[in-house]
Order: structure tokens, then C-alpha cells, then sequence
């Protein structure tokens, strides 16, 4: 039963940190723009095809694949934000939302139509070799992620501390207007924040691709999720992300174990809108957050 | 309504094109042939569904993002009473509404305590939680397959049988009615209200209108259109599944309602025709029809963000530019 329930926390840790990979980039991008990004799930499972596409033509090994996976998703996102996002500042939310959606949409029949459909799945070397962790085994992989994102959130909690580039942006992120009349150039910000966002959920799909199958549509189920983290955490702090985005990787690997995963999403969504009904402000959440207002 | 949509249409010619258009719709299905009947009827079920997604999301602002969920509740409800309970569609048919409307009313509850495109996330996150009780629920909803042979409206023997002329003038009537009231409702002080908390929320509240209590009323509104057509579609196509109902189906019924301008109810009805059928149209390979699909909402939104309303503004603009040149061409002739 030990070993059961440690292989689940490290299950849920797994998860977990993925979201809160997904959402940190999502709250970044959210924060200088103020409109919802539908299309970082997308980025996300581009991300993690991009760790298949050069594993499959060129025989890349894994790990040279990952920096591939990120540059790449960097570079579809300021795509994304160029092509959408920008021609839209001033629209409507509403035609935003939808041009996000269609986005969303584009992009997830066009990686259909490139491979085949159907889940796949690539090999890391990480993935075989296995660890020993008191009560259970597991392998690296899982490892790896867990310690890349922990490392991750705190250089992003530095960036935004004691860098310019983090000033700035969270200049940005209180009052877009003020920031701009200030100097700082708004513009060429939003960029860098899409392509650090975005290589946020790219390394997120990379990382994820060799221990679950992915196909074109998983980006819809993670951007949700990734939404509601960032509003359980309490929109502006990372680390109640990180928290909130743990604790929604647990919910998941134990509503399996104790109920059945066909309910899986339907626990986790229930018991975190119930959450969020109780603390609109998210469970860490200030009225007045490090990133700015929610 | 005649006059009310007349006027809409344009001033003087208004009626006339009215009459021409109720004419137009009226002839269809005399002469043309079954398959663009058949498409009638589903570009006409998802006019009434556009009319419900314009009460709550274009009059009162909320941005209700899952419709096709609420829809779902409808259409099965209407399949569960049919088939497994042999209750008749005529009174399934209400069963269905009422149920929808109570479910939107539930959401609604949750969704009015976040702030702004939250919401989206909110109601997004209800449908698809809602695909997946349909999918996994098999001892109800009958999983992927769904249910098939949900029952067709009874007949009057001798007199009417459902076929697809009688189902086309069903909904296409049910437009005229429903719609000539969602226009004429626009203007009653319950319209006036919803549209007073859509464009500023606080001064409304402190007008002294229960905005949460309205909203609630307009979740429930829409929700009623959404299980009304949602017991049409289902009991039209014969058989309910969880395809029908997935996110996507939501973000076109929000495009239907984009497209159309959401201040209109003619607008309305225009956008859900052209984008119920503009699918079956790109039918070239399955996943790349929707290829093109997301992309066509994405240049729509880039170069038409006011919808159909905003194409015609321009060429009434370009009109009178037109003629103004006209008239000023033989004084800078003779000059």
C-alpha cells in the first residue's frame, strides 16, 4: 500500500509539475497581454511532437531533441502572437477568445494531417533507466522533470526579481499604459514573453512525450487545466501556481487510484471550481498579487 | 415583427424585401432538391441555438463558452425519454427545455462569480467535463455510440408525415416566431436590463437591477433555446453522441453569433446558415476541412470583427461613395 501511494506522489508530482510548466508560461503571456492564450495547449503538444519529428527523420537523440522542441514552440508562439494576437490588441475579448479558438483548431488538425492520428509516443534514454527512492522505484525521466521544473520556477522567480527584463515586465503586467509612457518598449517585450511562455509548455511537451502518449489533441484538456491552476494559484504568484498546479497533479493520480479514470477530469474539475467558489481569489492569492491584478 | 425586421432591412424597400425573403425561405424546398433541405433544417436548429447563445452572451454579456453542453442536456433528454421511457416527442419536447434551462441556470450560479473572460474558462471547462460524462456514463448516455432511434414528431395520420419539407417548414416557422420575439424582446425593460449589465455592470447594479439574479435569468433563457433545439436536432438526425457535443461545436456556435453581429436578430440567423453549412462545404478530407474551418474563423475575426453587420455598413458606405461620384461626374465634365 507504501509503495502504491509513494508511486501515485510521484505520479501526481510529475503531472504537477507539467502544469505548472504550462501555466507559469500561460500567467507570463496572460499578465503582458490580458487576453486568454487558448492556443498555448497547442504549443504545448507541438512541443511535444517536436521531440518526435527529428527523433523519426534524422535519428536525433532525445536529448539534443528537447532544445529543438523549445526554439521551436518559441518560434510558434511569437508566430501566434504576431499573426493573432497583435492585429487583435484592440478588438473585442469576445473575437479574440474565438480567433484563439480557430487558432487552436488550425493547429490541431494541421499536426493530424502531418502524422498520422493516433497516439504516439518517443523513446528516452531516461525513460528505462530506473531509480530507487526508499519505498519505490522510478524511473529518470520522472526525476527529470520534477528537477527541471522546480530549477525552472525559481529562475523565472529570479527573472522577475532582480532582472530589468523581469521589472519590466511586471511593469507591464500592473499597468500597460503607464509602462509604455515610462519607455519601455511594450511591444518587443510581449514578444519575449510569448517566446519564453512558449518555450515553457514546448520543453513541457518535450519532457512529457517519452512517458505518455500524446496526440493532437491533448493541448485542449492541458490548456484548461493549466487556466484553472492559474486561478487556484491566485492569479500574479509563482509559487502559488507551482502549488496549485501540484496539488492538481495529485487530485488527478489519486482520483485514479481510489475512483476510476474515466472520472478523472471530472474530479478534478469538480473539487477545484468548489475550491475557487470558496476563494474566488485563488487559494494564495492577494487582492493585489506580485504580478499584478487579477 | 414584419415591420420590425423591415425596418432593419432598410427603410422604404424594407417590407418588400421582407416579403421576398419570407417568399424565399417559404419556396426552398419546392425548388431545390432534398440534400440542401436537409442542410436547412440543421443550419435552421442552429439559428434557434444562435438566438439562445445571443441572450446571454450578446445581450447580457456573459461569456458563455460551452453551449454545445447545454445543448447536449436537450438532445438527451429528449433520446433517454423517447427511447427508453416511449414517452412521445411532443412531450419530451418541453421535458427537454425545461431540464436544459435548469442546467444553464446551474452553470450560470458558478460561472457569475468570476470576473470577465474567467468565465470562458469556466464554461469552457463545463463542456468538457460534460463530453466526458457522455463518453464514460455508458449505463445512460450509452458511451461513444450514444442512442440511436429517438423518436420523430407524431404525425397527425392521413394529414402530415414528417419528412424533410414538413421538418424544414417546422423550424424555418419556429425562426420567424422566435426570432420576431428575441427582437421585439430587445426593447422590453427585461431586454433593456440585460443589455444595461452587458455594458457597465457596476452603474446597473447601482441602479438598483439584481445583475446576478438577471444573469442567472439569462443563463436559464438561453439554456431553454439550447435544449429546444438540442431535442430538435437529436430527434431529427434519429440519434444522439458525444461528437455532436464537443468543444468545438461550442466555438462554432460563438462563431454563428460573431459572425452575424451579436446586436442582430437577422444577423443571428444569416451567420448560423453560412456556418453550419460552410462545414459540409469544405468537405474535401475530414481533418483538413477543419484545417481550413480554424482558419477561416481566425481571418474572419482578423478582418471582419464586426461580423456580417459590419460588411454591409461598409457597403452601404461604399454605395453612397459610389453614387456621390456618380452624380458629381458630369459637373466635372462639363468643368
Amino acid at each position: 500500500v507504501i509503495s502504491n501511494f509513494a508511486a501515485q506522489l510521484i505520479n501526481g508530482l510529475t503531472a504537477g509539475s507539467i502544469y505548472g510548466l504550462v501555466a507559469l508560461g500561460l500567467a507570463l503571456i496572460y499578465g503582458v497581454l490580458r487576453k486568454l492564450h487558448f492556443a498555448h495547449g497547442e504549443v504545448y503538444m507541438i512541443g511535444a511532437y517536436a521531440v518526435i519529428a527529428p527523433a523519426l527523420l534524422f535519428r536525433l537523440p532525445y536529448p539534443l531533441a528537447i532544445p529543438v522542441a523549445v526554439f521551436g514552440c518559441a518560434a510558434v508562439g511569437v508566430l501566434i502572437e504576431r499573426l493573432v494576437f497583435r492585429p487583435l490588441l484592440h478588438a473585442p475579448e469576445l473575437n479574440t477568445l474565438v480567433a484563439a479558438l480557430g487558432t487552436s483548431v488550425f493547429l490541431q488538425y494541421l499536426v493530424a494531417v502531418i502524422f498520422q492520428p493516433g497516439p504516439r509516443n518517443v523513446a528516452s534514454p531516461f525513460t528505462d533507466r530506473l531509480i530507487s527512492l526508499g519505498f519505490v522505484t522510478t524511473s529518470w525521466q520522472k526525476v527529470l522533470i520534477v528537477a527541471t521544473v522546480a530549477l525552472l520556477a525559481y529562475a523565472t522567480h529570479l527573472l522577475l526579481k532582480r532582472t530589468r527584463f523581469g521589472k519590466a515586465i511586471r511593469a507591464i503586467t500592473q499597468d500597460r499604459q503607464a509602462a509604455q509612457s515610462l519607455g519601455i518598449d511594450v511591444q518587443r517585450l510581449v514578444i519575449l514573453t510569448f517566446a519564453l511562455g512558449s518555450g515553457m509548455a514546448g520543453l513541457g511537451g518535450a519532457l512529457i512525450g517519452p512517458i505518455s502518449y500524446v496526440d493532437p489533441f491533448v493541448g485542449s484538456g492541458i490548456i484548461l487545466k493549466a487556466f484553472i491552476v492559474v486561478l487556484l494559484g491566485g492569479y500574479g504568484s509563482i509559487w502559488g501556481t507551482m502549488l496549485a498546479a501540484l496539488l492538481v497533479g495529485m487530485l488527478e493520480a489519486f482520483s485514479i487510484t481510489f475512483l476510476s479514470i474515466s472520472f478523472q477530469d471530472l474530479v478534478t474539475f469538480s473539487v477545484i471550481i468548489g475550491l475557487l467558489l470558496l476563494r474566488p481569489s485563488g487559494l494564495f492569492g492577494r487582492s493585489e498579487g506580485e504580478l499584478g491584478r487579477a | 415583427m414584419g415591420g420590425a425586421l423591415a425596418r432593419r432591412l432598410g427603410g422604404r424597400g424594407g417590407l418588400a424585401a421582407f416579403a421576398a425573403l419570407a417568399l424565399l425561405v417559404a419556396l426552398l424546398p419546392q425548388v431545390t432538391d432534398l440534400y440542401l433541405t436537409h442542410l436547412m433544417v440543421i443550419a435552421g436548429i442552429y439559428v434557434l441555438l444562435v438566438f439562445g447563445l445571443q441572450v446571454v452572451l450578446g445581450m447580457a454579456g456573459e461569456f458563455m463558452v460551452g453551449y454545445a453542453a447545454v445543448m447536449s442536456v436537450g438532445a438527451y433528454a429528449c433520446a433517454l425519454l423517447t427511447v427508453r421511457a416511449h414517452v412521445a416527442f411532443w412531450a419530451a419536447l418541453p421535458v427537454a427545455t425545461v431540464a436544459a434551462a435548469l442546467v444553464s441556470a446551474g452553470v450560470g450560479m458558478v460561472a457569475i462569480r468570476f470576473v470577465g473572460h474567467f468565465v470562458a474558462i469556466i464554461t469552457f471547462a463545463f463542456n468538457f467535463i460534460a463530453y466526458e460524462v457522455l463518453i464514460h456514463w455508458d449505463s445512460l448516455t450509452g458511451g461513444w455510440p450514444g442512442i440511436a432511434g429517438v423518436a420523430p414528431p407524431e404525425g397527425i395520420p392521413g394529414l402530415l408525415v414528417w419528412d424533410k419539407p414538413t421538418w424544414y417548414y417546422l423550424v424555418w416557422a419556429l425562426i420567424f416566431v422566435l426570432g420576431g420575439l428575441l427582437h421585439r424582446f430587445r426593447r422590453t425593460p427585461w431586454g433593456l436590463t440585460l443589455l444595461a449589465i452587458r455594458d457597465d455592470a457596476l452603474a446597473a447594479e447601482a441602479s438598483g437591477i439584481a445583475t446576478r439574479r438577471t444573469k442567472v435569468l439569462a443563463y436559464a433563457a438561453s439554456g431553454a433555446f439550447a435544449g429546444f433545439g438540442g431535442a430538435l436536432y437529436a430527434s431529427y438526425l434519429s440519434v444522439v453522441d458525444p461528437s455532436q457535443f464537443s468543444a468545438v461545436v461550442s466555438v462554432n456556435i460563438l462563431a454563428m453569433l460573431l459572425l452575424g453581429g451579436k446586436d442582430s436578430v437577422l444577423g443571428a440567423a444569416l451567420g448560423a446558415v453560412l456556418l453550419s453549412v460552410l462545414p459540409d462545404e469544405l468537405r474535401v478530407i475530414e481533418n483538413v476541412r477543419w484545417i481550413a474551418y480554424g482558419l477561416i474563423l481566425v481571418l474572419m475575426m482578423l478582418v471582419l470583427p464586426g461580423g456580417l453587420a459590419q460588411l454591409a455598413a461598409r457597403l452601404g458606405q461604399a454605395r453612397r461613395f459610389a453614387l456621390r461620384r456618380l452624380h458629381r461626374a458630369p459637373l466635372e465634365g462639363a468643368a
